[in-house]
């Protein structure tokens, strides 16, 4: 059977029934099924957070039903998850998820290294005290403990802030390599759409606590006042095309792809 | 004037991140200086140093001529160097908006008017008015970072510190807290700017890049072109524009702007 997260009418207070109960979700339905690829954006605030958390099963909703995967299907990488770590070395880090899942050793170890082995951390760094690691490492290490869980859906709060250039391209390799190998279902938050733009196709906006918008970058696009009101923006590759359009360049600026996006480019270079 | 530093501080031991070795950097008044670098380059140890909380191993950090290691000038150099963390809440110490814009006042025993007469018109300049009776740690991303903006702007420091200012937040909140801050500069506040990405600083009027606790380069923003092939080994973060032209052609032309990528393609 397929694997999907349900959220039917979805709603989160936080504090609730005291003065300082906030309204964090809004009566949110999504489907979310596999081998999705999906950015979620909106302002700080908006209500991101919860929502990853609701669908990783670790807040059970006030209002409304949330229907998960079990199993470790679903796995969320929080925001700064080195402050996380706890064990000896990086394999014991990696190897705490799949050991509580009650696996063989075998199989344990098996995961382990291919998770390590993913994230590109060298292999003498194995056996290091996790936070004897540089700040990309143990970036590279929290990924492969949220990784050797084998889950079906990743999900990844802001898993860039803070990330310089390189950091930034190392996991864009990461993540597509991933999907490219196990089709697996990405969910991600970021501030920079040039970020999510060649990691996804299918992009829900949020506004506080409410689900505004389930669409794709080429139709984003076509009403930027969605964005502009939130103090968004566009991927600077749509942004772009927009613009050249809007000059009279003979380029179509709708594009789903940073692909389609690079071969509209290509037509005015002749 | 804000004058000179010269630092050199061997590594220590704490998190993962280098030392710096021999630093050379001068900032005048109303300057915007860009420190790029990866993460771990040294960044942040150099922001501490030259704000007098960490003291240099050798050479020295001066402030207006005094030596950040002189400690009957501490007082006067801290108010002098004002430095925002990377992460605002890690200097928030009050319960609200308004006491904490007030705090760093109230310890230099300046007047209850005069204090009153400062923190209203930060309030107004940072657009937290409306927000004065909020405690801190309930603010968005941007208005933390406003605030922490606002607290250090009522001491009248003559230097920024900014450690990442712009990381964590919306695009919106972005342009928002780079237009407050270029405004300062243009009132005579000389910015030291803090980050791994070039297009925060491309209208810097000098930049240094930092890697492994070196100075790797230095030079203006349009010269740093000459050395973008060495942009992804210092972990420097190139403007997205530059990286879709970069993958349209071998020979990438300067653009940081969209302007400038589009008159590239479109005439």
């Amino acid at each position: 059977m397929a694997l999907e997260i349900r959220l039917s009418a979805v709603t989160v207070d936080y504090y609730p029934g005291t003065a300082w109960q906030t309204r964090a979700l809004a009566g949110v339905n999504l489907l979310v099924g596999e081998n999705e690829q999906i950015a979620l954006l909106g302002p700080s605030g908006a209500g991101k957070s919860t929502l990853l958390r609701v669908m990783a099963g670790l807040l059970v909703p006030g209002e409304g039903q949330a229907v998960i995967p079990e199993g470790g299907r679903v796995a969320l990488a929080l925001q700064e998850p080195q402050r996380g770590f706890f064990a000896a070395t990086a394999w014991e880090e990696a190897a705490f998820g799949p050991e509580n899942l009650g696996l063989a050793a075998g199989e344990v170890e098996e995961r382990v290294r291919w998770a390590l082995g993913a994230v590109g951390l060298p292999e003498e760094k194995w056996s290091w005290s996790p936070f004897a690691l540089a700040s990309g490492e143990q970036r590279r290490l929290a990924l492969a403990a949220v990784l050797a869980m084998r889950p079906r859906f990743l999900l990844l709060d802001e898993p860039v802030a803070g990330l310089d250039g390189r950091g930034k391209r190392d996991l864009s390799r990461i993540l597509r390599e991933l999907v490219e190998k196990t089709g697996m279902t990405l969910v991600i938050t970021a501030q920079e759409a040039d970020f999510l733009f060649p990691l996804t196709r299918r992009v829900l906006v949020m506004d506080r606590g409410v689900l505004v918008a389930d669409t794709s970058w080429g139709r984003l696009g076509e009403d930027p006042a969605v964005l502009e009101e939130l103090g968004l923006e566009l991927p600077a590759a749509l942004r772009l095309l927009y613009r050249l359009a809007e000059k009279g360049a003979p380029v179509v600026p709708g594009q789903e792809s940073v692909e389609g996006a690079m071969e509209e480019f290509r037509k005015l270079l002749g | 004037m804000e004058d000179v530093s010269y630092a050199h501080a061997r590594q220590r031991p704490g998190p993962a991140g280098f030392g710096l070795e021999k630093i050379n950097l001068q900032v005048e008044a109303g300057d915007f200086c860009g420190i790029l670098g990866a993460n771990g380059s040294g960044k942040s140890t150099l922001a501490r140093l030259c704000s007098g909380l960490y003291l240099p191993d050798s050479g020295e950090v001066l402030v207006e001529g005094y030596s950040t290691r002189d400690e009957q000038y501490r007082q006067k150099i801290r108010q002098t160097v004002g430095l925002v963390f990377q992460n605002p809440e890690n200097q928030f110490v009050a319960e609200t908006v308004t006491a904490e814009t007030a705090f760093g006042l109230e310890n230099l025993g300046i007047p209850p008017a005069e204090i009153r007469r400062r923190v209203r018109e930060a309030l107004d300049r940072f657009d937290l008015g409306h927000l004065a009776g909020t405690p801190p740690h309930r603010l968005s991303g941007g208005q933390k970072r406003r605030l922490s903006l606002a607290a250090l702007w009522v001491l009248r420091p003559k230097v920024l510190l900014l450690d990442e200012p712009l990381s964590m937040l919306d695009p919106g909140s972005k342009k928002k807290i780079y237009s407050l801050l270029q405004e300062l500069r243009r009132e005579g506040t000389a910015l030291l700017w803090f980050t791994p990405a070039f297009t925060e600083v491309a209208a810097a009027d000098h930049l240094l890049v930092l890697e492994e606790g070196k100075t790797a380069w230095q030079g203006r923003p349009e010269q740093f072109w000459g050395e973008v092939g060495k942009a992804d080994r210092w972990g420097i973060e190139l403007p997205p524009v530059y990286e879709i032209a970069a993958g349209l052609s071998p020979s990438p032309p300067p653009v940081a702007s969209e302007e400038e990528f589009v008159s590239w393609l479109w005439k």
